[in-house]
């Protein structure tokens, strides 16, 4: 069970660099992952920490959110919001024993294809290591 | 004079003098209940002891409704706790209360009992009670046990029950115009002698609770269990002072699905429990207001399954706080870390796996 194990991975993607990002990388016919299920929004400072919330409570391994680079948000500062956000998410989670780990941040900008595609590669494998996500099959929660 | 009529004393001159139009306080209902109250007849003041070991909720809360779409014209003073000066702070930063016609006097605390184990009984008065819980923290709620914020130097005015004569301190202009026009005594310089001796014990309450959650919450088993009996009543966030959104997502229709969808859910979770979303609630909470938590207590106080949300919340907050250099409501200054960022921070947080 342990080895076939193929980790689910929500991505929510900015619209401006972490979705052109993919889309570049499949125009450029480059292979990541398929772990990984993309989520297009408008900013990163438009996810919620409850949608991470939830999609780890409803079946996701892990959450990957990704945004602009520091100094290129398309609407001036939704990325420093949203790294406040996932640091006050990582905090909760780390204080309750709810491994943080599984909560990911990364700057990708619409150029950087092939940074995505590494970056999903590493991810994918950590989460791979990591196991399952033990939230999601808890009925009680 | 004993340390409820002090402050029943300057209530009423306060009312009598006209320096102010009304005084919100804590009034009695029944033997066994009480609520905050806005006094506007100096002869009701008989009937309030601010002192009373009882936490109706969070005057903030009070306040806020007050203040929200205009401030009163007159002068309104307010007698509260230091957790309760904390989330006026934090609501005032939040655009939530417009202080410029309140007077703040905040008094030292030791603590409150909890709700359930007055109803029934009759609440202590002020005097009888800070008797006792200047010696031991027993009987009293978990969150005030180990609260080591037990006074607000924020305030305008402060009454430093903790101290030898109990003096009034003014803090600010406005403290010492409204001590003066009512002819009270007031020192300028806090002592701390009776203060320190409460922190230390405080302090070591805090430990203690801290490390009971680290070995009964911690960990994905225990907040299944402790939150297991929650029967979603909201009642935690009704009474939080720093929840204030008038639409919650948690009671929008962000909740509600398809069947085929909560089919779904239960095949991959193994059940599907109802009330539905429960850990979705609470952790999402947190991840809403954290970062202004004060660690008062509503929420606990309001839970009808003892559920000890206000002890979780208070541990979890504080940790939160300290990611970002914060103490919510400690001062006014300071902006709430969800309103604002800076350019070069966290960096261990993006693009670190």
């Amino acid at each position: 069970m342990a080895e076939n194990f193929e980790p689910k991975i929500v991505g929510f993607f900015c619209n401006w660099c972490t979705s052109s990002a993919a889309d570049m990388a499949g125009t450029s016919r480059m292979h990541y992952p398929a772990n990984v299920r993309p989520i297009r929004v408008m900013c990163s400072g438009s996810v919620d920490p409850s949608y991470v919330i939830r999609a780890l409570l409803s079946g996701a391994d892990a959450v990957m959110v990704g945004g602009c680079h520091p100094g290129d948000c398309h609407y001036i500062s939704g990325n420093y919001k949203a790294r406040r956000r996932i640091a006050v998410l990582r905090s909760i989670f780390d204080t309750l024993g709810l491994e943080p780990d599984r909560i990911y941040l990364e700057w990708i900008s619409a150029s950087e294809s092939k940074k995505f595609v590494e970056t999903i590669k590493e991810y994918t494998e950590k989460i791979r290591k990591m196991g399952q996500n033990r939230m999601q099959d808890r009925w009680d929660i | 004079m004993p340390l409820s009529n002090r402050i029943r004393e300057i209530s009423k001159k306060a009312l009598e003098t006209h320096t102010v139009a009304g005084v919100i306080t804590l009034r009695k209902t029944s033997p066994d209940s009480a609520v905050h109250t806005l006094v506007t007849d100096s002869k009701a003041i008989e009937e309030t002891d601010a002192l009373a070991p009882y936490f109706p909720g969070n005057v903030a809360d009070f306040v806020k409704k007050l203040t929200r779409i205009a401030p009163p014209k007159e002068k309104i003073l307010v007698i509260l706790r230091p957790c309760e000066m904390r989330a006026a702070i934090e609501l005032t930063k939040l655009a939530q209360i417009q202080n410029e016609n309140i007077i703040w006097l905040a008094f030292d605390c030791p603590g409150t009992i909890p709700r359930k184990d007055i109803k029934g009984k009759e609440i202590p008065t002020g005097d009888d009670f800070y008797a006792k819980a200047m010696e031991s923290d027993d009987g009293i709620r978990s969150v005030c046990a180990s609260c080591d914020y037990v006074r607000a130097d924020t305030a305008d005015i402060g009454f430093l029950a903790f101290e030898k004569d109990a003096p009034f301190i003014a803090y600010t202009d406005t403290g010492r115009e409204f001590m003066k026009s009512i002819g009270e005594n007031f020192v300028d310089e806090a002592p701390t002698e009776g203060l320190n001796a409460i922190i230390s014990r405080k302090s070591e309450g805090k430990k203690k609770l801290y490390e009971k959650l680290e070995s009964e919450v911690k960990g994905l088993d225990n907040i299944a269990k402790t939150f297991a009996g929650c029967v979603n009543c909201h009642n935690c966030m009704t009474n939080c002072p720093i929840c204030f959104c008038r639409e919650c997502f948690f009671e929008s229709e962000a909740m509600d699905f398809e069947g085929d969808i909560f089919i779904d859910l239960a095949q991959r979770k193994g059940g599907l429990r109802a009330p539905t979303d429960i850990g979705l609630f609470h952790l999402g909470r947190m991840s809403h207001m954290t970062t202004s938590c004060v660690g008062c207590g509503a929420c606990e106080e309001a839970c009808p399954e003892d559920i000890p949300v206000g002890q979780i919340f208070k541990w979890v907050a504080e940790n939160v706080q300290k990611t970002f250099d914060y103490v919510a409501g400690k001062g006014w200054d300071e902006t709430p870390p969800l309103k604002t960022f800076s350019e070069k921070e966290l960096e261990e947080v993006a693009g670190n796996e």
